[in-house]
């Protein structure tokens, strides 16, 4: 249980001023360590793939789930040092262990994210993610934007949570249990049982289930729930940007993946609900990537281009998550998890790579504009040959991982049939699109003469080595992509529900049998 | 369903009965808007200032330490009740959450976010709290002359 570690670590992290007051590399210390502690503890559940449940059976810890707590937890121990190298700086030695406090819980509340298989848990697990999330964003006290994007992602969120739960509540109400494979046989039980014994129909869970679905889209910042993404990017500091983007993106991702996926294990075949989720989770993704592109076609600030550039890659994977539910068979939904988590991994090195870069010439040339980055192929050659390798990873270049990634998005996707191929042809246009943008930064890079003499940027040596490194992922997962591929493929395994076989209603005149704790009074 | 419609029947009634009212009550009244009836009513009393004061940030941080403290009454209670003999486990389960609320409460004391009087001189003299003053002045000098500014008023 590596959550437990992250809790440790939070409470380390806001002990140690106690000790020695305005210390920065003992909180740092005391977070990196329980990240490294939690990531061992991830690790070591890795190789043992037995799937099995935790806390009253409200967290399943199987494969899946522990290969997305190990991109989170790993994410957050890159984005400590991404925010050491480039922003730490701007950051109030007094306001380390908060800060440091507040990226431990948004992992915590991240990772839990990743296994929560009961409606409350999710619940929980999702605001655990999201109250950090909120404090983050405007962490930069006095910073206008910073403040305003912060306020948005706080109404935002809260709208979307209150939306979530109140289908939940119908969801709860319908099948009188929070449990998430027991409400997926009980809707599927639903689909084939006449409505008139029950007294709910098939309209109302389909009601429910969109409604959860709409916090989820919130999580991932999908189409119609993503107006707080880019004003959240551009107000909050670079390694908040970074961490949001990839960490809360991911665990939204891996929430997706288990509902569809345990709505799945006890669907019939050829369901029509379970099937509509599917072509709406699928329209969603289509969406979602398709305005992302467009309207990131405008943006000037590096931030908010790679905030739209998210939202687009967040509309791949939930265009292949969708296959889960459109798949005719459970080797092509394995197919399409594998992938997803393929994407996640090399996702995860392109936006830190491209964010990285970002703040480096922020701190020193003090713009997050692209067009002052003129003649940065003179006054820096290195970081702007490293950050055109990270956008046309981002874009999907062959022999970068980006392109490995979509490769094998686009291979579940035509094992999916008819659906299947318009989602890569989807793909496809918004890949061509989106080139439109990535270019731009490099254009301004290579082709813009600086004339009003700008300052050389000078990385340091820990920034270099860390850009390098994401830049040798990205070639390693895009020339040698099956190693990684095989190793993503074997932890795209989650676990069974484990009474998916009983698929038979259990509601009684359409009231739920509630279980009510009756307190013992002995006097 | 029955019940359903009968209640979106009740429901619609009301939202229609008031809405009505109102409406019949806009046509039928006679507008002779005077100062004294636009005035704000404060309980009969003659009002004092504007209603769009800002409010002392500070008494959110109260308000939101009721709600932490509150909760945990709330939710130390039915532990209570389960755990009448309180046997080992009782304890096992509730320290690390008391706990952890008293480490919270602790920081936000140690730090100073609770005092009163939070003004720049106070924590910057500490060294502890959440405005940092000298990284403050290295970024923004106009910051620091309009905290100070922020500290005269308020004395």
């Amino acid at each position: 249980m590596p959550e437990i570690w992250l809790v440790l670590g939070m409470c380390a992290v806001i002990l140690v001023p106690f000790l020695k007051r305005t210390s920065v590399a003992l909180p740092t210390g005391a977070a990196l360590a329980a990240l490294f502690f939690a990531l061992a503890a991830t690790t070591y559940t890795l190789v043992g793939d037995s799937g099995g449940t935790a806390v009253l059976g409200t967290l399943t810890i199987d494969p899946f789930s522990q290969f997305v707590k190990l991109i989170v937890i790993l994410f957050a121990i890159l984005v400590i040092a991404q925010w050491i190298i480039t922003t730490r700086g701007q950051t109030a030695a007094g306001d380390t262990p908060d800060f440091l406090c507040l990226l431990l819980g948004a992992a915590l509340g991240m990772s839990l994210m990743s296994s929560a298989s009961n409606l409350l848990m999710i619940f929980v697990a999702m605001e655990s993610a999201s109250y950090p999330s909120y404090a983050l964003a405007g962490f930069r006290k006095r910073h206008r934007i910073g403040t305003e994007g912060s306020l948005k992602y706080v109404v935002f969120g809260s709208a979307a949570s209150a939306i979530m739960v109140y289908g939940m509540s119908l969801v709860y109400g319908m099948t009188g249990t929070l449990n998430l494979s027991d409400i997926a046989s009980q809707i599927a039980g639903l689909s084939h049982t006449s409505s008139a014994v029950t007294g709910t129909t098939p309209a109302l869970a389909a009601i429910g289930l969109l409604l959860i679905f709409a916090g989820v889209a919130f999580k991932l910042s999908a189409v119609p729930m993503h107006f707080w993404c880019p004003d959240v990017f551009q107000g909050a500091p670079f390694e908040v940007t970074t961490f949001l983007s990839v960490a809360s993106k991911g665990a939204a991702v891996a929430l997706l993946v288990r509902l569809l996926f345990t709505l799945g294990a006890a669907s019939p075949v050829n369901s029509g609900l379970f099937t509509g989720v599917g072509v709406g989770v699928a329209i969603l993704g289509a969406a979602t990537a398709t305005w992302g592109n467009l309207v990131a076609l405008h943006q000037t600030n590096i931030k908010r281009l790679l905030a739209y550039s998210s939202i687009s890659h967040a509309g791949y994977m939930i265009m292949a998550c969708s296959l889960i539910a459109l798949a005719p068979n459970t080797a092509t939904a394995h197919t399409a998890i594998t992938a997803v988590l393929f994407y996640l991994v090399v996702y995860m090195f392109m936006n830190l790579g491209a964010f990285t870069v970002g703040a480096a010439i922020a701190a020193q040339q003090n713009t997050e504009d692209i067009r002052e980055y003129a003649g940065m192929s003179k006054r820096s050659p290195i970081l702007a040959a490293l950050m055109t390798v990270f956008l046309l990873s981002l874009f999907g270049m062959p022999g970068l991982g980006g392109f490995m990634g979509k490769v094998f998005l686009m291979q579940a996707m035509s094992d999916a049939g008819p659906a299947g191929f318009v989602l890569i042809a989807v793909l496809l246009i918004n890949t061509l699109l989106s080139l439109a943008y990535y270019v731009k930064p490099a254009y301004y890079m290579y082709f813009t003469a600086d004339k009003e003499s700008r300052p050389t940027i000078f990385p340091s040596p820990a920034a270099l080595l860390m850009l390098f490194v994401c830049a040798a992922a990205l070639f390693w997962t895009g020339l040698l992509a099956n190693k990684a591929n095989s190793f993503a493929g074997a932890h795209a395994v989650l676990m069974q529900p484990a009474n998916a076989a009983a698929a038979a209603p259990t509601l009684i005149n359409g009231l739920p049998t509630v279980a009510v704790p009756i307190v013992d009074r002995h006097d | 369903m029955d019940s359903l419609v009968s209640i979106a029947i009740f429901v619609g009634f009301g939202m229609g009965f008031v809405l009505l009212n109102l409406l019949v009550g806009k046509l039928v009244r006679p507008s002779i808007p005077n100062s004294e009836k636009s005035a704000i009513y404060e309980c009969g009393e003659p009002t004092i200032g504007s209603s769009w004061v800002q409010f002392d940030l500070r008494f959110y941080i109260v308000a939101l330490f009721y709600l932490v403290f509150d909760v945990e009454v709330a939710l130390i209670y039915p532990w209570a009740v389960v755990f009448r003999d309180f046997p080992l486990p009782a304890v096992v389960l509730g320290a690390p959450f008391i706990g952890i609320l008293v480490i919270g409460y602790a920081y936000e004391w140690y730090t100073g976010s609770l005092d009163w009087v939070r003004s720049s001189i106070n924590t910057s003299v500490k060294g502890t709290a959440g405005i940092d003053m000298a990284s403050l002045a290295r970024r923004d000098p106009g910051a620091l002359e309009e905290e100070a500014s922020i500290v005269r008023a308020g004395h």
